[in-house]
């Protein structure tokens, strides 16, 4: 089939030069005007998208000009293997494809290192071939969407979009990416067979094509119920988002100013001193401690979470991370010379993130780069395993500085003499894992301070449990919970469990997918979801009802016992999804 | 594995709906191993259905299909070699050239090339090896892809309509070519057409398809043998109902009536009917397929 796969090269061979061309010319002028490599992940995110699109495109075109079924017959009918036509057919395709996306990046990384003193970090090779991934998986999407019947094809090829929720980083990413395209590749491989408008022929393939089909079935009515949902609730004119929220409820929580927020949870207090609180948050002003950094830095990481550059402004040095030797780079502005390299002592423990005021966040280590000396150095260390996940702030005098476990008090003059000379005021445990903390407000009071946790994420649409704690820390740093309410959802419970009850399998299923590859993630942590017994209960009847939905369309559909037995089964462990995937695949007695 | 069988073709109830027409009704057909066997029927009678299901590349939705002893839904890459199709579009990938194309035809059926055959197929036809598929005309591309099915030696060989677009000398080449392979190689041509004078020179077997379902096997010759032709001065507009009338015309007064499987017994009921004189004539292929066709064909009666 060498033959076939060359005809496909040449085929495409013009296009890939014509769009190669393009696309290197874009890359290397975006080289000349900004640093291509230190952009935020949104922005490689579009690119992915790009290329992802470009990949769809070109399976679709490729395979619509197959899938007529004359010319399927003149593809299909010879005496060597679909598969062996599939892969000479998509290897084809796949060559120039590549070509037309990794040969304009490898330009742009020689490139890169070649103009202006810049730096080249093996992640960011890697990215290149994140690339190439990404694009191969449009086009084994594209040429799915193109063969497979219309009636559960597109459906399929949901669960392909999880992955763009990964945690994965680094090389994780690229297998997250390769298993991707592995799964996607072998999709299509069971739809390139000579009759494209019955389900695959083996059991092994049906039952991937059917578990693909349940997971965008779920997706579907959990992303899409989930939006109609909300849309009727709005145009009733009392969605709590969307009107005045209910008193007492998570949303008015979120959106109350900060003193009528602390006023409110002192109103639950029993501690004698409430009142004498209550009327010093009405006279103090209230301060908002910045909300966590959804992620932080990690070495080898193929993305940004943001620049990992500064600028020296005095001396018109720009200084960019290199993930390779942990170092700063310093290239002059000027005229592009090299301007040495910037450490810290005891060496970075993570890719430092540049936060604004000259400051660094660093695993554990609160950084500030000194303007007089050109150095960067260390002000605070926190106790070991804690990684700080805010961005400090002022409360008065003093700053904060939120880990993963505690928010520390400092007094602000530590970002000049370090906490060697001006050791934390105040350390106060957090009550539940981080991740869950929705707001933190703080009232400095004449005798320490007051301060307010809200946890609330996942908890107005979500399942997640929303309640706020308010803490009192002593003059002496003694901390001491004085009170807590909880808030009660402004959702039906119906709809802030609808992801279990539709299918708690595949809900799970989903979790696994998205976090597949992704280490641990301080601000991931979240307070375990409760389900209530009445969501259990419906979720078993509604499981129920599908087997006995899917038993039903079995029998009509003359499947017998055990091709039946295995659509009804799956479809008790998978619920309505499963019903949804037996009725569009429209299976025949093959299993 | 090879499964023997006596039959090339074989259908045991096949019924194939497309939405709610049934495209292919109840069909029994069993064609043996050997010989031309035409497949005629009015547009829409289920021909191009029944060998897409064939080649199983269409699934029945009641019955069973076999090709030459193997169900067609269970076609290997082995059981391809020994067939060869040639559908009525000559669907070929337009961006790939004439040597490509040849190049991988002689690759894969190495073991059973057969030059000759092609060679006498093609040289009606002048083709440059550079040439791409999609610049070559209608007729060019006909000639190319008969031609690579002649090479092929197929076993099997399912033509449909195939000689579309080919000039006089070029169609004559591809069906003595058709008959040489027929009867040196043995081989078992299926063939669909409209074109009923070639059908004449070529089949031993015509089956005719009717809506999708069977109307008749048997040799060409058998077929006209149940179609006559019968003159006759009836006064009036003759008799009313007609057991086996095919087709009539008033030409000159003169009633002409075709009929299916009519004897002597018909011109006793034209008597009976006031006939003053009774002639009676065996009728040609083109006019006995025309006759048995309109019956039922859409549209306003000839």
């Amino acid at each position: 089939m060498f033959e076939l796969y060359k005809a496909e090269c040449r085929r495409f061979r013009w296009w890939a030069l014509g769009i190669g061309a393009v696309h290197a010319g874009l890359l290397l002028f975006f080289d000349r005007v900004v640093d291509p490599l230190q952009q935020p992940a949104m922005v490689y995110q579009l690119v992915a998208g790009i290329y992802a699109v470009a990949g769809v495109l070109l399976g679709l075109f490729q395979a619509a000009s197959y899938a007529r079924i004359n010319q399927w017959i003149a593809l299909l009918h010879r005496p060597v293997s679909p598969r062996r036509v599939f892969v000479a057919i998509a290897g084809g395709s796949a060559t120039m494809l590549v070509a037309a996306v990794l040969v304009p990046i490898g330009l742009l990384l020689v490139c890169h290192g070649l103009t202006g003193n810049r730096f080249v970090d093996m992640r960011h090779w890697l990215l290149g071939l994140s690339g190439v991934l990404i694009a191969l998986i449009g086009l084994m999407g594209g040429i799915y969407a193109a063969l497979s019947p219309r009636r559960y094809g597109w459906l399929v090829l949901l669960p392909a979009l999880l992955p763009t929720m990964s945690m994965a980083v680094g090389w994780a990413a690229l297998a997250v990416q390769a298993v991707v395209l592995a799964l996607l590749a072998l999709l299509v491989a069971s739809v390139f067979k000579p009759d494209l408008a019955s389900p695959p022929r083996s059991a092994v393939a049906l039952a991937g094509t059917a578990l693909a089909a349940a997971m965008g079935a779920y997706l579907l009515l959990t992303v899409a119920g989930d939006m109609a949902f909300q849309t009727l609730w709005i145009a009733t004119g009392t969605h709590p988002l969307n009107s005045r929220p209910p008193r007492g409820g998570v949303v008015e929580a979120i959106r109350a100013d900060g003193a009528a927020l602390i006023e409110a949870g002192l109103a639950a207090s029993q501690d004698r001193e409430a009142r004498l609180w209550r009327e010093q948050v009405r006279l103090s002003e209230t301060f908002e401690v910045s909300p966590t950094i959804k992620w932080l830095p990690v070495r080898g990481e193929l993305t940004n979470v943001a620049p990992m550059e500064f600028d020296d402004e005095r001396r018109g040095t720009r200084w960019t991370f290199s993930h390779d030797d942990m170092r700063f780079h310093g290239v002059r502005q000027a005229d592009s010379t090299v301007a040495g390299t910037l450490d810290v002592a005891g060496r970075f423990e993570a890719p430092p993130l540049p936060i604004g005021g000259n400051r660094l966040i660093a695993g554990g280590s609160l950084l500030v780069f000194d303007v007089d000396d050109g150095r960067i150095h260390r002000r605070v260390r926190l106790p070991a395993g804690e990684t700080i996940v805010a961005e400090s702030s002022t409360a008065g005098d003093a700053i904060t500085v939120m880990s993963d476990r505690a928010l520390h008090l400092y007094d602000a003059r530590v970002l000049d003499d370090g906490d060697a000379k001006y050791p934390a005021l105040a350390t106060v445990p957090l009550p539940a894992p981080v991740g869950s903390l929705m707001r933190l407000d703080l009232v400095e009071l004449l005798d320490g301070y007051l301060l307010s946790f809200t946890y609330a994420r996942d908890a107005v649409s979500g399942p997640g449990s929303a309640w706020q704690q308010i803490v009192k820390v002593d003059g002496d740093g003694r901390s001491r919970t004085v009170a807590r309410r909880a808030l009660t959802p402004d959702f039906p419970l119906a709809a802030r469990f609808a992801p279990y009850w539709i299918s708690p399998a595949l809900k799970t299923a989903r979790d696994v997918i998205e976090n597949a590859g992704g280490g641990a993630v301080p601000m991931d942590a979240r307070e375990a979801v409760t389900v209530p017994l009445p969501i259990w209960i419906a979720t078993g009847l509604l499981a129920l009802l599908s087997a006995a939905g899917t038993a039903l369309l079995a029998r009509r559909r003359r499947l017998g016992m055990r091709t039946g037995g295995a659509w009804t089964l799956a479809t008790l462990i998978l619920g309505p999804p499963m019903l949804i995937a037996f009725w569009l695949i429209r299976p025949t007695r093959t299993l | 594995m090879t499964t023997m069988s006596d039959f090339a073709i074989e259908t045991r109830g096949l019924t194939r709906l497309h939405g709610r027409k049934r495209a292919i009704d109840a069909l029994d057909l069993a064609l043996p191993r050997g010989g031309i066997h035409a497949i005629i029927g009015a547009n829409g009678a289920g021909k191009t259905t029944l060998f897409r299901i064939l080649l199983g590349f269409l699934s029945p939705d009641s019955g069973e299909a076999f090709v030459l002893g193997r169900p067609s839904a269970t076609l290997n890459s082995e059981d391809r070699r020994r067939i060869g199709f040639v559908n009525e579009e000559h669907s070929m990938p337009g961006w790939v050239t004439v040597a490509a194309v040849l190049a991988m035809q002689r690759r894969l059926y190495a073991d059973r090339w057969d030059a000759r055959a092609f060679d006498t197929v093609i040289a009606s036809f002048d083709l440059s090896p550079a040439q791409r598929i999609g610049q070559l005309s209608r007729g060019e591309r006909a000639g190319f892809n008969l031609a690579l099915a002649l090479g092929q030696a197929p076993e099997l060989l399912i033509l449909d309509e195939p000689t579309l677009g080919l000039d006089v000398v070029a169609r004559r080449r591809v069906l003595d070519a058709l008959i040489d392979g027929a009867d040196s190689e043995h081989r078992t041509v299926i063939y669909c057409s409209h074109q009923i004078e070639e059908v004449e020179r070529l089949a031993d077997t015509l089956v005719v398809l009717e809506r999708g379902t069977l109307r008749n096997v048997s040799a060409p010759d058998d077929f006209c043998a149940r179609i006559s032709q019968w003159i006759a001065d009836v006064p009036f507009k003759g008799p009313d109902a007609i057991p086996g009338l095919l087709q009539h015309r008033k030409i000159d007064g003169v009633h002409h009536y075709t009929m299916l499987d009519a004897d002597t017994g018909f011109a006793d009921f034209l008597r009976d009917h006031g006939a003053k004189t009774i002639q009676t004539m065996p009728v040609p292929l083109d006019r006995a397929v025309d006759a048995y066709l309109t019956r039922n064909h859409a549209g306003p009666a000839a």
